[in-house]
């Protein structure tokens, strides 16, 4: 989508993909446009002209009044709220005296959203006579719910990042979505992610290989990022913002047997509940804990000798108000510079030293 | 019936009609980190008024004129001329004969206005658009000296001197202009004969009080120095401004209303009249940052003196720009204040020119820096859109300001210590309740923001948000 500048050159405002709209105000205005909408991949476009909205609206009399109606609702409901399409907060200011005060109050939404907490199970089958004799060095009960519960760590990751219901991926608000410009996610993208979470951004949460192709990006333009600490090993920074880890983010890969490759997403959370950003949840205190909310209980033992152990995490994931995350859309790991045919510097010219 | 036969045991969904929930306070997005507010010094102002003594600027500066432009001609009001410094001094009567013969000119982008070593004599006004000044630098190459935009003008003193024009002026923009010629000038003044005599006569006064003063307009302050002995001391004095500048403190005020059947009842686990008045409160804190910077009487935008206005020279925001308003505010900047997308856009000039700013924590937030100054986000600066739809798009501002006091800069003005007060300068008082039982409260805050001496804030006009650079290109073109 373009405009013209000031300058009179060409702008380019907003890049709109997938199910995303534009136009609907050409509908009801006669207002020429004042932007240029050009494609830039392949599209397939669904189109309602107005010509054709009137007249599916003129075949029933009293649907172009009611149509109209709805219009002007809506108009009139936007004059009063704010950006966020909360109802605003009637204010006076100024200097003038002997003005009625207006009068408000802050209405609560009628659904709260809900958080159940959601729950990893399993059951870790050991039999007595392996947990009775086979010891030493290692405690083959203890090793065996160790690495149980990793896995059940690794999936509550997982779920936190992936699950249909809480997970951060789907939570992720339209109004936050951005596209990356040119496939790679370049330091232009995540500075466009930082305009969207600008209050308090917290960290990137992004796959290793997006990681390893946002700094491809940064090497290019001659901007190695900074580094920070961070548990113990070191991770890059873009504005002073960690780019954490984490290869629980989906791949949507073309290539099916390299799963690694293909297009991600890279995250951007706010988080703290006093901040009003993303929390996790959980209960802690349940009965049979080892770890905080994650219980380990001994089912019995079976006619066999087997001695049956329930382990069960309960966990889920809350994102407080909708600008406290961002997510950068459609990014390609699989994007090299080449730097064979990058101009090389010769000194025969006189450049360089 | 199936479901029922297979269940075993009590579900969760029934489970939890017996247990309690764990309940967020009420959360709202409008929130912001309002940095602002919190990087302002404030002053107290026990009286409510704040006055603002300054030195006595003997010369008025130059201001901008406002052109009001309709279909084909442009006008402006003739007292306006007197915001040109040179024609400050001239009686009504001419100005008005003046501002008759001015003539609306429309040009296209990038032709010359005047040509260095030309003699044009022409004035110019701008209406719309943008032009920049040019001049052969010592090397003998076209330097860009200035940039001037709407309502400024330039070619004064053409109209006056027979001197070559030593500067060149090009249209960066389609502008309107509007001009008056030196011909339309002298053949005003011959209209009627007193006239002509007068106007030399202001001008001449004009001549003398600008040698008498500092570059600020401030009368210089006489001082002697060197070696020289038996010399008479001269003698000064420092004059006061007789019409110093009051603030009065400003308010927002707003009456919040609870039932007291709920803020009797339903109080656990969080208090309805507290959340209700907290949010209120974030509220009236939101639009106290917006008024800060966008009040028409004392906001900062609207507060920086013409002179310590620059427009950017290509529309995004540079790291040369920000230089230049650095070079402004030279005396102890404090910090830079701009819309968070401002901020990205000038990160990805940064980008493209290999300049990475360093970045700071400022209240648990990371920010970026530039030269050492940091760049604070601020999502109440006004962005001019052309894109209805989506309001983050179009053209805003870039403010940088000294604070403080001791400093001379910019203060946020409250008075703390008003009855009734639960924050500084903020009070909730209760009405009353009426007879339907819903009880009011009264909640004010009084607070106010002065600009101690003009050059403590500066502004960068005409930044253009939408620009991104085309990487795949440059590779072209560099090969």
């Amino acid at each position: 989508m373009l405009s013209k500048g000031v300058h009179g050159s060409e702008l380019r405002l907003a890049l709109l993909t997938d199910w995303e709209f534009f136009g609907e105000t050409e509908l009801t205005s006669d207002k020429p446009s004042d932007v240029t909408v050009r494609t830039i991949t392949p599209c397939v476009l669904l189109t309602l002209s107005r010509k054709d909205l009137d007249v599916a609206l003129g075949e029933l009399p009293k649907l172009q009044g009611e149509f109209k109606k709805a219009v002007a609702e809506h108009e009139e409901l936007r004059s009063t709220v704010n950006r966020y399409g909360e109802r605003n907060i009637d204010l006076v200011s100024g200097f003038a005296e002997n003005v009625v005060i207006p009068e408000t109050f802050v209405d609560y939404s009628a659904q709260p959203r809900e958080y159940t907490l959601s729950s990893v199970q399993t059951v870790v089958r050991v039999h007595t006579r392996v947990s009775d004799l086979y010891n030493g060095p290692y405690d083959q009960l203890e090793e065996q719910m160790r690495l149980t519960i990793e896995g059940i760590k690794e999936r509550q990751e997982w779920e936190l990042v992936n699950s249909p219901k809480f997970g951060l991926v789907h939570s992720v608000d339209p109004a936050m979505r951005v596209s990356a410009r040119y496939g790679p996610p370049t330091p232009d993208d995540l500075d466009e992610l930082l305009a969207l979470v600008w209050k308090k951004p917290g960290f990137f949460l992004a796959h290793p290989k997006a990681i390893a192709a946002f700094a491809r990006e940064c090497t290019c333009r001659g901007l190695p990022p900074v580094t920070t600490d961070l548990f113990g090993t070191p991770v890059i920074t873009w504005r002073g913002v960690p780019l954490v880890p984490c290869d629980k983010l989906e791949m949507k890969s073309r290539y099916q047997s390299s799963q690694s490759l293909g297009t991600t997403s890279i995250l951007l959370l706010r988080t703290g509940e006093a901040d009003q950003g993303v929390v996790g949840l959980h209960q802690t205190g349940i009965p049979g804990e080892i770890q905080p909310s994650l219980s380990a209980r001994l089912m019995g033992l079976d006619s066999l000798g087997v001695a049956s152990y329930l382990l069960s995490l309960y966990f889920s994931c809350a994102m407080l108000t909708d600008d406290a995350m961002g997510v950068l859309e459609n990014v390609e790991v699989g994007y090299y510079h080449d730097y064979a045919s990058h101009d090389a510097r010769g000194f025969e010219n006189g450049l360089g030293i | 019936m199936s479901d029922s036969l297979l269940q075993r045991s009590v579900t969760t969904s029934v489970a939890r009609n017996l247990a309690t929930t764990t309940k967020t306070s009420l959360k709202m997005m409008s929130i912001t980190p309002r940095l602002l507010l919190r990087l302002l010094p404030w002053v107290q102002v026990d009286g409510g008024i704040y006055r603002v003594n300054r030195t006595k600027v003997e010369l008025t500066k130059a201001e901008r004129i406002e052109v009001e432009v309709s279909e084909r001609t442009a006008s402006f009001a003739p007292e306006t001329l007197r915001s040109v410094p040179l024609f400050s001094k001239l009686p009504d009567a001419i100005l008005s004969r003046m501002a008759s013969r001015f003539k609306t000119e429309a040009v296209s982008l990038g032709n010359k206005l005047i040509v260095e070593g030309e003699d044009r004599n022409k004035f110019f006004i701008i209406a719309q658009g943008q032009v920049e000044v040019l001049s052969k630098g010592a090397h003998g190459s076209d330097l860009r000296i200035a940039l001037l935009t709407e309502g400024e003008f330039f070619g004064e003193t053409d109209l006056l001197s027979d001197k070559p024009s030593d500067i060149t002026v090009r249209t960066i923009t389609p502008c309107i202009l509007v001009t008056l010629s030196r011909k339309d000038l002298d053949a005003t003044l011959k209209e009627v004969p007193k006239l002509l005599d007068e106007f030399k006569k202001a001008l001449a006064e004009h001549e003398e009080l600008a040698s008498t003063v500092n570059r600020y307009g401030e009368r210089n302050i006489d001082l002697m120095s060197g070696f020289a002995e038996n010399v008479e001391i001269p003698e000064t004095f420092v004059d006061y401004s007789a019409q110093p500048r009051e603030y009065s403190l400003s308010s927002v005020q707003t009456v919040v209303r609870v039932h007291t059947r709920v803020s009797d009842l339903y109080n656990g686990p969080y208090d309805q009249l507290e959340e209700q008045m907290r949010l209120t409160i974030e509220g009236i804190k939101e639009r106290q940052e917006w008024e800060l910077i966008n009040s028409p009487k004392f906001g900062l935008v609207h507060s920086a003196e013409p002179a310590m206005r620059i427009s950017t020279r290509y529309g995004a925001p540079t790291p040369d720009d920000l230089d230049e308003l650095l070079a402004l505010v030279w005396k102890r900047p404090a910090f830079f204040l701009a819309h968070p997308k401002a901020i990205a856009a000038f990160e990805r000039e940064c980008t493209w020119r290999g300049v990475p700013p360093a970045t700071i924590n400022l209240f648990g937030a990371p920010v970026i820096t530039w030269r050492g100054v940091p760049l604070v986000p601020c999502d109440k600066l006004e962005m001019k859109s052309r894109y209805q739809s989506n309001q983050w798009l179009g053209t805003t501002s870039i403010l940088l300001m000294r604070t403080g006091e001791v400093d001379q800069g910019v203060v946020g003005l409250h008075q703390a210590g008003i009855p009734g007060e639960i924050q500084p300068s903020l009070s909730a008082r209760l009405m009353g309740l009426d007879s339907l039982g819903v009880a009011s409260y009264l909640l004010t805050l009084y607070f106010s923001c002065a600009v101690l001496t003009d050059d403590a804030l500066g502004v960068l006009e005409n930044v253009e948000v939408g620009y991104y650079h085309d990487y795949e290109n440059r590779k072209q073109k560099t090969k």
